[in-house]
């Protein structure tokens, strides 16, 4: 059983560590091989929570904020309210900063008030950089 | 992307240092790394092996190691906010197998036993076999964060001894109603 257990946790981390660091790469396809990979090994759905907290990323990277809204829909709006306030910031909606800012003074998450306080000093991007995301 | 680029290299450098931290070497991790990125089984299963010396339990508080990364890059990088507000807990949460409204998981666990009690009726000892993995499998998964491989093994006993349990109170039953024929 020990190896069973191992063997378990070691692909788990191979295949997490795979995802970040395609990520890193911006190699999207990968990420979404290791992602669809890992969510098929460990029985869990497309649209489980934390495979979707990935899928919005991978999303995003590609310039699809939109489509990482969609996503998000059917969760409901407690539904990581910080990855929304990141796809309105992409699609330059106003909306976001009044989220972002409720969420870096209130959130009970100390990962997400600091996160939300970055994004507020960041620069919306602009119509050039929105153009070469969704080219890409 | 540079700087999304960067925080994934701190990542894996924060990792390599929790490894020296620990007198380990990281090469077998990054080698398994290698293999899930190009699907070559040869080059996983010599990470993997390498992972035997006993350092893969050790890579945990990679939340912790992303939230460190992000803060130094951020400046250049919106995304580094989700990186670090969403994406290091819920990689942390892969790594560890426990998983956010796994409803799906505890089903696996629920077909798991009710295999091994499937097993027990119809005295199918391949299913169960079959059901014990299953348990064995998700009880793994819930497991969290570093000494997960003693508490999965003990949770795994858990689960053969209930699987025996069952088996044992499935033949005394039978027994009884046998005599009461």
């Amino acid at each position: 059983m020990q190896k069973q257990v191992d063997a378990a946790r070691e692909r788990r981390v191979s295949l997490t560590l795979g995802l970040l660091h395609a990520f890193g790469d911006d190699d999207l396809d990968k990420a979404q091989e290791c992602l669809d990979t890992f969510a098929q090994e460990n029985g869990l759905s497309q649209e489980q929570e934390d495979v979707v907290v990935f899928r919005v990323m991978i999303a995003i990277q590609r310039g699809r904020a939109l489509d990482a809204l969609h996503l998000m829909n059917d969760f409901g709006e407690d539904f990581h309210p910080e990855l929304r306030a990141l796809s309105l910031f992409f699609l330059r909606d106003p909306l976001w900063r009044g989220l972002a800012t409720e969420l870096a003074e209130n959130s009970p998450h100390e990962n997400v008030r600091v996160g939300m306080t970055n994004l507020l000093n960041q620069r919306l991007p602009s119509d050039e950089e929105m153009a070469a995301a969704s080219a890409a | 992307m540079t700087a999304l680029k960067h925080a994934f290299e701190k990542i894996g450098e924060g990792i390599a240092d929790a490894f020296k931290g620990l007198g380990k070497d990281i090469a077998g991790a990054f080698k398994v790394i290698g293999g899930a990125l190009t699907g070559n089984p040869n080059l996983m299963k010599s990470g993997a092996e390498e992972f035997e010396s006993g350092l893969k339990e050790e890579v945990s508080g990679i939340a912790e190691v992303a939230d460190g990364a992000v803060d130094a890059t951020l400046a250049a990088s919106p995304l580094g906010a989700a990186l670090m507000a969403v994406i290091g807990p819920s990689a942390q949460k892969f790594i560890d197998g426990v998983f956010t409204g796994a409803a799906n998981l505890v089903n696996g666990g629920i077909s798991g036993v009710v295999s091994v009690a499937s097993g027990i009726a119809t005295g199918n000892l391949s299913e169960i076999g079959k059901g014990l993995e299953g348990v064995a499998s998700v009880a793994t998964l819930f497991v969290p964060g570093a000494g997960e491989a003693e508490m999965g093994v003990d949770a795994v006993e858990v689960a053969v001894n209930a699987g025996k349990s069952l088996i044992q109170n499935s033949a005394e039953s039978q027994a009884e109603s046998t005599v009461g024929v």
